[in-house]
């Protein structure tokens, strides 16, 4: 199954020229990263493994048709952005809370964590969710993840100069938010 | 990679506001553990394909491996559920993940007098969630250096025992319940538990074992690959 369907020949970034991609590959090498892009999109913690499953699910079955025009990261990140947005698509209808209570849920503690690191997570995602989800996409792929916003702009699919726009408003209302909560305290 | 126009990031930005680039720092910072991702890997089984030889890949490909013996074994396991007369509609969730196709274990029930397994927990034990890593309920300080690869040591001797020994996979089970009571990989024992239960005859304790799982893991992502897809 896995020699036909999960393999895919082009080049990329991070695998030479006629390298095989393979989902174990791809999962190695950017499934630590994936995970982290699902929690900052508002994916509550128990729900990120069943997330994730889904998103390399994805890529294995599209990963044969994958063509190389983008890079192979931007592609997966694609798909992350794409899983993600039905996610929460289907919690809403769902009425699970999923994404309606996020900030409480994003901050639970995974195992031997730290306070502090259980605080900063928990006042990150307070932040992300003061921005609406096309604002929270652009601002995690190029502030956490570390894309250039030419390649944001072609992962959220929208022109660059909106991409820009989406930056410019998402850091004037992180900024904000964060003067009322200094305010409240 | 990046553009000549793109402003600078907040977390590398030591003109931005402090407060703003710290919380980006830590962000970038908050990626998946070890214990978190090999639960994913369980779950992908097959679809990660076969094993590196490489030993880099290391503990993922262990866990992998373990996944993919878990997840055939699952659509197994869930498969024959799915012919019970009285299965609660309720424990029928949608399906979030696309099925693996996989073939179902064979029907081989051999009369083996099994050693005594833990019995079926009424509750599973509540820390296989995303959220529970091993902690200090592990048993054994031993273990704790590296307690996501035993568990998954341990799952791999009882897959590779299912199909010709199950009464010993059953047994390996119960170990795991012992050393790993909260055990990150306690979904996927459980799949190997039922089965091998089932292919030892013993179905009432199979399908009581499989109702617990059903109580303790409602959106597990086993029972959503064999609901989106019933086993072929």
């Amino acid at each position: 199954m896995n020699d036909q369907s999960t393999r895919c020949f082009t080049a990329g970034n991070t695998v030479s020229e006629k390298e095989a991609y393979t989902v174990r590959g791809v999962f190695d090498e950017h499934g630590r990263y994936v995970w982290r892009t699902l929690r900052h999109l508002g994916v509550a913690e128990a729900e990120i493994p069943d997330v994730c499953q889904e998103v390399f699910l994805t890529v294995h079955r599209k990963l044969s048709g994958f063509e190389g025009r983008s890079s192979l990261r931007t592609w997966l990140y694609g798909i992350c952005i794409r899983v993600a947005a039905d996610h929460r698509r289907r919690a809403y209808v769902r009425h699970e809370r999923a994404t309606a209570e996020p900030v409480a849920d994003a901050g639970e503690r995974t195992g031997h964590e730290p306070d502090s690191r259980v605080e900063q997570r928990r006042a990150v995602q307070a932040l992300l969710e003061s921005l609406d989800p096309e604002k929270r996409e652009v601002v995690v792929l190029y502030e956490v993840e570390g894309f250039s916003m030419k390649e944001v702009a072609e992962i959220v699919g929208c022109p660059l100069q909106t991409a820009y726009s989406r930056l410019h408003a998402a850091r004037e209302l992180m900024l904000a938010a964060l003067k009322r909560e200094s305010e409240e305290s | 990679m990046t553009d000549f126009k793109d402003p600078p990031r907040l977390a590398d930005s030591a003109t931005g506001d402090a407060r703003l680039g710290a919380l980006f720092r830590s962000a970038r910072e908050d990626l998946a553990t070890d214990q978190e991702l090999a639960q994913v890997a369980a779950r992908l089984g097959p679809v990660l394909g076969p094993v590196p030889a490489a030993p880099a890949a290391g503990k993922l490909a262990l866990l992998a491996k373990v996944g993919s013996g878990v997840l055939l074994v699952g659509l197994g396991v869930w498969g024959v559920r799915h012919q019970r007369a009285h299965v609660p509609a309720a424990a029928v969730s949608a399906a979030k993940a696309p099925v693996i196709a996989a073939p179902p274990p064979t029907a081989a029930t051999p009369e083996v007098s099994a050693p005594t397994p833990e019995s079926a927990p009424a509750e599973l034990s509540p820390a296989p969630s995303s959220r529970t890593a091993p902690s200090s309920h592990t048993p054994s300080s031993a273990r704790a250096a590296s307690p996501v690869r035993d568990e998954a040591a341990i799952l791999e001797r009882a897959r590779a025992q299912l199909a010709s020994n199950p009464a010993q996979a059953l047994a390996l089970t119960a170990e795991h319940v012992k050393l790993f009571p909260h055990g990150v990989l306690s979904q996927e024992r459980e799949v190997i538990a039922i089965a091998a239960l089932r292919r030892l005859g013993r179905t009432a304790e199979a399908e009581r074992r499989a109702e617990a799982f059903d109580r303790s893991y409602p959106h597990s992502a086993h029972q959503h690959t064999v609901d989106a897809e019933p086993a072929k």
